[in-house]
This record gives structure tokens, C-alpha cells and sequence, in this order.
């Protein structure tokens, strides 16, 4: 089974140096999500369910640091597809959708939504665009009847929601999936040695151009400073007078 | 036959040597000796071919710390000696089995030898010298066996190997004196000779009065060969039991590397990427002295009785980590999952506890440490320990806040930083716990505010301070340890600081044991030190009594007291020899036991039955203290949760010895 994980680079959320301002860019990571992706991608090989494991991002050569971490972490082979435009949601399904029929593999596993623009549409983009299954904000992965079919639990607001879908699909991570392991220098280091390919947009036969264009971003307000109570009576009194929630 | 000759002169005192030995039984009795010896060389040559597999060196080279080191550890036992039971039948055992061996193997020069001395004066006290440490032996013997039968410790483990190698002990010696009973029956031996020999004398005079001179003979015949096969047997089977330790444990008493116990060892990146190896995945990528240490364990279990984790029910025995790599060593298979779980290495605070009992310095910690590089090289570890890792990286510490934020524990009190006064003395290194810990910042402006009191010239780093790397070389992150060494001693050396003090016992640590490796060469203070010679110059005063009058009791930081050996200047900050309310828990000192947080154990999630703290809150709450002090912002940390998880904790202030110093300080600097 070949498992092809597309993921994006972001700034860093543990930064908190930057929010948003162009002042002095942030160090960049693998999309939380996404991780999590490369994450069940490499457990289902390591199961020997899975032969190869794909990663795919989109971006200028600045994002061939998050590729190193993404094949430290153990990704077979990686590919970038060189552009270095803003792109919505829908720019990049249709791209990836060029490189999966390229590639066609079993199963695309990619996080249900980037940390930077919480869209949350590539994956469902995706799956429409392509005609195949999905399984959205997944915690679990089963392959079930000879890898042809996979049951997937969902994460809900009503609660654990499980599907079966048919393979190949698009199946979407949700944070409680698993956690990511962890890539120290020497395994960074080792990752030097495999390839990175590099395709362009033209070479995928793919043109796109945005729907969406940011217009402007700016930082949240200053939370105001809290209040001490000393005791539970205050509280409730506070809560009952001032914020008047009960 | 044998004469029963009155004999007056001292001089011509002696025994028989294998008189009633006929010649042919002699040579087989050689034969078999040599044989038993031989198949004991053999077996030690084998596991020396074992040990060999290991990473080439690892060893001391300096022949004075061997010699040193035998004397104190191999001879006098110093670590022996800590538990009475087993320290008394220990040295029994030893002194025993060192005399009888050497008395033999004299005797036996005196036989074969060119020069007969086996008599006079050296024969006489020979024989009372042989007879005495027999005892010792046995006794030796049936304490061990007591102690087996009654005390029954788990920690001690209990096979049924263990009674057949003491029954053999035992049988050794009582046949050893039967034999001699036998001989001096037969021999007539005179009363004031025969005094010499006063464990035979004793039982020849009782229990052989009224046997024959021939039934004598035919006895001894019997009990000589029992004893000698015994001994043969006990000779042959040492590679195979407990007493294997008598060759080993020496051997890597002299052979352990001579290394601060907090220095872990450095790797280095052109060998990694050379040999691709990190860590220890297979037991032979351990040091060859590593792979002997594990053939020098005898099973004593002193290691596991001072093991935080095993007290907290955690899957992690120091002294199962030892057999079990030693099972793998003799019989093959899988390091990493089969035979060491990733659990057992994660559970380790490396609280150093189980190396400082070690009585033939096993060094568990390395060994741990080894192979938790290799999980981490791999990758194999997930979830807040990984994520403090990455925010080390990313944000120079592990708390994952933004470098910039360094100061906030500052605010308000004017904290001079390198930039506002560049011509400092003393460096105070704040340390990310104490940055960012909201807890932990209270003991940073208490720290900051003492030395503003005495007006001693320091400064702060601010936003230039990163992790020592500490928690990353722990967890076994070495390059990310060497990274931060690296950029710390860089920043050091542009703002030419020579005293650093900290309140931090593991940045102290660092500082003082692992970065002179990176060349960084400081005066470095742990912030007790100082405040304890601003107490002692009278500068700051540290009240008659805790000030309250309430009972006070102090829990030593490992990396301070253990690792470190500082006991005395936390102590001297808390008054603790002036306040008649001062008092110490069961283990503390050097002795003391681990709040939890070590070995990156800080960013693990634990279990709350499983909290170290709250055994350590327990130990501190029954001493009746209503004020714990403590010397370090994560046992600070620690033992505030394990109180608030304990019955009784909640009366119990915990605070660093730096708050409690402000507190009693008259001029109101106090917040």
C-alpha cells in the first residue's frame, strides 16, 4: 500500500514572538496536523501495512527544512511542487489533485486543517475534486477486507462518530489520532541523503489562481489583567454581580 | 605410624601434610583441583570474550585510581558497610574466604615449596589464625542463611541457587574443621599445640573422645575427600553464581572510568555520522568496562532499595536492568523492547541514587542514559517529553515561552542585566524554571532581592539565557545538549563572566561538570553557597530559629547534595544547627531521595499513585515539619504538588531556602 501525506509549513505555534506581524518571521514547522499524519502514516508501515509512505508540500525552497523533518521522522521520499504563491484552499486541492493522479496512491492521510489559517477544506476540496471517499477528523485508522476498505472513528461534537469508507480515499487527522514522534539532529542529519523531487505546477498540467486574497491580519486585543478571589463566596459573588453569568 | 612423641620445643611444632593421604589419592587429588581451576578460567576467559565484544576502552588508566579505589571499595568495602546485617556477614564471608584461600594456598607452598616453614611460632599462629576465621566464615554462612530464611527482603531476590551456593559455603567450612578434628585425633596432638588449633581441639576433646585411632583414620580419609570435592565443585561453579563477583566486582571497581557522577559522556557528531550509531541499540555497542560492570553484579539489591522509580511502583529496577542486559549479553536477542522496555528507561530520574550504593560501581545511570539516546536518535518518544525537546530547541526552553519573556519574573524589582551593569562579579544565572515557572520566579526575586540587600555586584543575562541543556542530555538529546553548551558558552565568554551563581541545582550542575567539556571554565556557586557565606560574614541573618518557632525540616536536591556533595550551606541558610526545631527526615544529606523531576522526568506525565513527591511529602509530613525547605525550583515544584496529593501536606509550607532567608531578614526587604 503506497500512503501519500501532503502537508504545509507554518510558523511555529510554539513561538509566541511573533503573532501574525511581518516584523521578524518565525521559525516554521510541519503543520501540527500534519505531523500527526506523517505520524499514523509511519505506524501503518510499521504494522506492515504500508510499503511506501509519500510526503508532499507546496512552497519555495524555504520549506525543504520542514521536508528534512518530515523524512527524519522517516517519510520514504518527499515532494515539492515549487510555488511560492499564497494559494487558497482550493489552488491547493486541485494541485494536489494533479500529483495524486501522478502518484496514485492507496490512501491520502493529511491533517484536517493548517494551524495558520485554520481553513480545514483542503482535505473535503480534495476528496470532492478527486471523487473519492473521506473520513474527516479521524482517531483512529483500521484497514479492514485486505486493505480495501478502512474504518475510521471520527471526532464529533456529538461524540465518536465511526465510518467505513472505501479505499483509495482521503481521511483527515484529528489532534487525539497519536502523538508525533520526535526528530533529533542526527536524525535530521541522516535525512540529507534522501531525495527530494521537485515538480513544477506547469510540469502537473495545473493552473490555478486564487479565490480568496487575504486583505489584512492584525493581533488579537490584550487580554486584560484577571482578578485574585480569596474565597469561593467571592466568586460566586463576582460571577452573580459583575460578569453576571449566573 | 604416627608417633606420640612428647615434644618441648617450640621450634619443631608441626602437622602432617596428607599423611593419611596415600599417594595415588594425591595425585588425584592435584588432578582435581587443577581441573576445577582450569574449568574456572575457562568460564572467566569466556565471559572475558564477552566483555570484549564492547566498544573498545571505557576503562581508568590511571594505575593510582585502581589502587586507590581496591583499597577503599575492594578491601574495606566502604559501600558494604552501609547495612548492618549484611555488612557483618559480608565481611565475615570475605575475611574468611581471603584467609582460608590464602592459608591454603601457603600451605601448600610449604609443601611443594624448596623451604619447609610450616612450623614454630608461624605454625602455632597459623593454625589459631585458620581456626578463627573459620568460625568467622560459618558464622558468615548462617547469618546469610538467616537472612534468607527470616528477613526474606525482595530486593535481595531468592532463588533456590542461592541455598545450594551457602549450603556448599557452610559444608566447606564444617568439613574444613571435621578434617582437622579427624587429624588431630589421629595424631595425638598435644594439649598445648592442640590449644592452637581451638575449633579442632574443641570438637576432637567432645565429640571424637571416645573414638579409635583407626576408625579416626578411616573417618578422616572420608570427610578429606568430601571436603575436597566440595572444594572442587565450589571453584568450578564460581563463574556460574553470586561469587562471581569476588573476580568481577574488584575488577570493575578498578576498571570504572574515574567521572563526576553528574558528567554524563559526551558523543561526538563525527563518530555519530561515521559509525551512524547514537546511543546503544545491541549490547555491544556498550563500552567494553560497561559490559564487565554487568558480570560484577552479585544481586545484593542495594540499588533497587534506594530506586525512586521502583518505590513508585514504576517498571524499572536498576538492578533488573543490570541482569537483564546481562542475561542478553550471555544468551542474545533483542536490546530495545524484548529485553529493556522503553517505559523502563523513561521511569529513571537519574537521581544517581542506585550509583552511589553500587558497592562494586555499577554505573546504572550510563547504561540508561546509553540506550535512552538511542530511542531518542530514533525517534522512539512522543508526547511532553518531545514536545519539551522541541521547545528547547525552538525556544531555547523546554517551558516552550518566548526567550523574550526571560525577565518577567524581574518585574518591579530593578534587576541589574548584563547590559545596565557590564562590570559584574557574579553572574546570576536564573535558570528557565525560575524564569518561567510561575512558582519557581518567586525564588528568582528572592534570590535577586538577598543579593541587591548585600549589595553584591551581579548581573542577570535576560533574554540571552537559554537552557543549559540539561533536561535535553538527560532525556537523551545529546546535540541538542551540545548545541545549547555551545551557544551558552559562547554567550558567556562575550560578557567575560568568571563567578556564576544559580538557584538552580542543575544548571549548577552543568555548569560545574559537563560544560569544562565545551570549554566553559567558571567559578560557578549554587545560590545556597553564597547566601550560606553572606550568612556566615554576618551580611544576611538567618533568624534564631525559623522565626515562628515552627518545626522546619529540609529536603536536599540530588544534584546538589548527592551529585554534588553540597549538604552543609542549606543548612547553614535554614539555621538548621541553632533552631531546636530543625529537623532532618530519614533520608537526607547525601542520602537523600529524589522529588521526582530528574532525568527530564519534569515533562514525563505520571501517574498520581505513581508520584515520587508524594513519598517524599510523607517522609517529610512524619517528621512533624510545618515548613519544608528545599534548594531547587523543580523539588520546589515537586514536593508543592506531592504535599497537595498528600494527607496532612496542606499544613506544610514548602519554600526555597532563598524565600525563607528573605522572610527572616529585619530590614523589611520581604514582598
Amino acid at each position: 500500500m503506497k500512503v501519500l501525506v501532503p502537508f504545509k509549513s507554518v510558523p511555529d505555534p510554539n513561538d509566541a514572538t511573533v503573532a501574525g506581524a511581518a516584523a521578524s518571521m518565525p521559525k516554521s514547522v510541519i503543520n501540527p496536523f500534519d505531523e500527526i499524519a506523517i505520524e499514523e502514516a509511519l505506524r501503518i508501515r510499521e504494522r506492515g501495512e504500508a510499503a511506501e509512505i509519500v510526503g508532499v508540500t507546496i512552497g519555495a525552497s524555504a520549506v525543504d527544512e520542514q521536508i528534512r523533518a518530515a523524512l527524519a521522522m522517516g517519510v520514504d521520499r518527499a515532494i515539492r511542487i515549487d510555488d511560492s504563491r499564497a494559494l487558497d484552499p482550493y489552488a491547493v486541492a486541485r494541485i494536489l489533485r494533479a500529483l495524486i493522479e501522478k502518484e496514485a496512491p492507496h490512501v491520502v492521510i493529511m491533517g484536517k486543517q493548517a494551524v495558520d489559517d485554520d481553513s480545514n477544506q483542503v482535505g473535503q476540496m480534495l476528496a470532492g475534486l478527486l471523487g473519492w471517499p473521506q473520513a474527516t477528523f479521524v482517531s483512529k485508522i483500521e484497514f479492514l477486507d485486505n486493505k480495501t476498505r478502512a474504518r475510521c472513528t471520527r471526532e464529533t461534537d456529538a461524540g465518536l462518530e465511526v465510518v467505513a469508507i472505501e479505499l483509495p480515499a482521503i481521511i483527515t487527522t484529528d489532534l487525539r489520532l497519536n502523538e508525533p514522534r520526535y526528530v533529533s539532529l542526527p536524525g535530521l542529519m541522516k535525512a540529507r541523503r534522501k531525495p527530494i523531487e521537485i515538480l513544477s505546477c506547469d510540469q502537473l498540467r495545473v493552473t490555478v489562481r486564487p479565490l480568496t486574497t487575504t486583505l489584512s491580519t492584525s493581533r488579537p486585543p490584550k487580554r486584560a489583567a484577571g482578578t485574585r478571589v480569596d474565597s469561593v463566596e467571592e466568586l460566586m459573588a463576582k460571577l452573580r454581580g459583575e460578569a453576571k453569568v449566573l | 605410624m604416627i608417633s606420640s612423641l612428647v615434644i618441648t620445643d617450640v621450634n619443631s611444632v608441626t602437622r602432617e601434610v596428607f599423611g593419611n593421604i596415600a599417594p595415588w589419592m594425591r595425585v588425584v587429588f592435584f588432578v582435581m583441583i587443577a581441573a576445577s581451576i582450569g574449568v574456572l578460567v575457562w568460564q572467566v576467559v569466556a565471559r572475558l570474550r564477552l566483555w570484549r565484544k564492547g566498544q573498545p576502552g571505557g576503562f581508568e588508566r590511571d594505575w593510582r585510581v585502581w589502587i586507590r579505589r581496591f583499597v577503599v571499595y575492594a578491601l574495606a568495602q566502604k559501600r558494604v558497610h552501609r547495612k548492618a546485617l549484611g555488612a557483618l556477614l559480608h565481611l565475615l564471608l570475605f575475611s574468611g574466604f581471603v584467609v582460608l584461600t590464602i592459608g591454603t594456598t601457603l600451605l601448600a607452598i610449604a609443601y611443594d615449596g624448596p623451604y619447609y616453614f610450616h612450623h614454630g611460632w608461624y605454625y602455632l599462629i597459623y593454625e589459631l589464625t585458620m581456626d578463627v576465621f573459620g568460625v568467622a566464615f560459618i558464622v558468615g554462612c548462617l547469618l546469610a542463611m538467616y537472612r534468607r530464611a527470616f528477613q526474606r527482603k525482595p530486593s535481595l531476590g531468592h532463588n533456590k541457587s542461592d541455598w545450594w551456593l551457602l549450603g556448599l559455603l557452610l559444608s566447606l567450612g564444617i568439613t574444613g574443621f571435621v578434617v582437622e578434628a579427624l587429624r588431630m585425633h589421629y595424631t595425638h596432638v598435644q594439649p598445648w599445640v592442640a590449644h592452637w588449633s581451638i575449633v579442632g581441639w574443641l570438637i576432637d576433646a567432645t565429640l571424637l573422645r571416645d573414638i579409635d585411632v583407626v576408625t579416626a583414620q578411616t573417618m578422616h580419609l572420608w570427610a578429606w575427600w568430601l571436603h575436597t570435592i566440595l572444594v572442587a565443585v565450589f571453584f568450578a561453579t564460581i563463574p556460574v553464581n553470586r561469587f562471581l563477583h569476588v573476580i568481577t566486582g574488584p575488577l570493575n571497581i578498578a576498571a570504572r572510568p574515574e567521572r563526576p557522577m553528574g558528567k554524563l559522556v559526551p558523543l561526538k557528531m563525527e563518530e555519530v555520522e561515521r559509525t551512524g550509531l547514537i546511543g546503544v541499540s545491541e549490547i555491544e555497542h556498550f563500552t567494553r568496562q560497561q559490559l564487565l560492570s554487568l558480570d560484577s553484579c552479585m544481586e545484593c539489591g542495594r540499588c533497587e532499595d534506594a530506586c525512586p522509580a521502583t518505590a513508585t511502583g514504576k517498571p524499572l529496577s536498576p538492578k533488573a536492568v543490570v541482569i537483564d542486559l546481562r542475561g542478553l549479553m550471555s544468551r542474545g536477542g533483542e536490546l530495545h523492547g524484548q529485553t529493556i522496555r522503553a517505559e523502563t528507561l523513561w521511569a529513571c530520574t537519574m537521581c544517581q541514587a542506585c550509583v552511589q550504593e553500587c558497592p562494586v560501581l555499577i554505573g546504572h545511570v550510563d547504561l540508561i542514559s546509553d540506550m535512552r539516546r538511542h530511542l531518542v536518535g530514533q525517534g522512539k518518544i512522543s508526547g511532553p517529553p518531545a514536545r519539551a525537546l522541541q521547545q528547547i530547541n525552538s525556544q531555547s526552553n523546554p517551558y516552550g515561552r518566548p526567550n523574550s519573556d526571560r525577565l518577567a519574573w524581574a518585574e518591579g524589582l530593578d534587576v541589574p542585566t548584563v547590559e545596565s551593569n557590564p562590570d559584574f562579579d557574579y553572574l546570576l544565572w536564573v535558570g528557565c524554571a525560575a524564569s518561567f515557572d510561575p512558582r519557581a520566579q518567586k525564588v528568582a526575586r528572592a534570590t535577586a532581592q538577598l543579593l541587591k540587600e548585600v549589595g553584591l555586584n551581579f548581573a542577570v543575562l535576560g533574554t540571552e539565557e537559554r537552557c543549559t541543556g540539561d533536561p535535553a542530555r538527560r532525556i537523551g538529546d545529546e546535540f541538542l545538549f551540545q548545541q545549547l553548551a555551545q551557544a551558552n558558552v559562547e554567550t558567556l565568554t562575550r560578557h567575560k563572566v568568571k563567578k556564576i551563581v544559580t538557584p538552580c541545582p542543575h544548571c549548577y550542575n552543568t555548569f560545574k561538570n559537563e560544560y569544562p567539556h565545551f570549554g566553559g571554565q567558571y567559578e560557578v556557586q549554587h545560590h545556597s553557597t553564597v547566601l550560606a557565606e553572606l550568612v556566615g560574614a554576618g551580611r544576611l541573618s538567618n533568624g534564631k530559629g525559623t522565626g515562628n518557632g515552627e518545626p522546619i525540616t529540609l529536603h536536599d536536591p540530588c544534584y546538589l547534595a548527592r551529585v554534588n556533595g553540597e549538604v552543609d550551606a542549606t543548612r547553614t541558610v535554614v539555621g538548621a544547627a541553632r533552631d531546636t526545631q530543625f529537623r532532618e527526615m530519614p533520608r537526607c544529606g547525601k542520602k537523600t531521595f529524589c522529588c521526582g523531576a530528574g532525568g527530564g522526568r519534569m515533562w514525563f506525565e505520571e501517574v498520581p499513585s505513581q508520584r515520587v513527591s508524594v513519598l517524599r511529602s510523607q517522609e517529610a509530613i512524619a517528621t512533624g515539619a510545618r515548613t519544608l525547605a528545599t534548594a531547587c525550583p523543580f523539588c520546589l515544584n515537586m514536593m508543592t504538588d506531592g504535599m497537595a496529593g498528600t494527607q496532612g501536606g496542606e499544613n506544610v509550607k514548602v519554600l526555597d531556602i532563598a524565600e525563607l532567608l528573605l522572610s527572616r531578614q529585619a530590614s523589611g526587604a520581604r514582598e
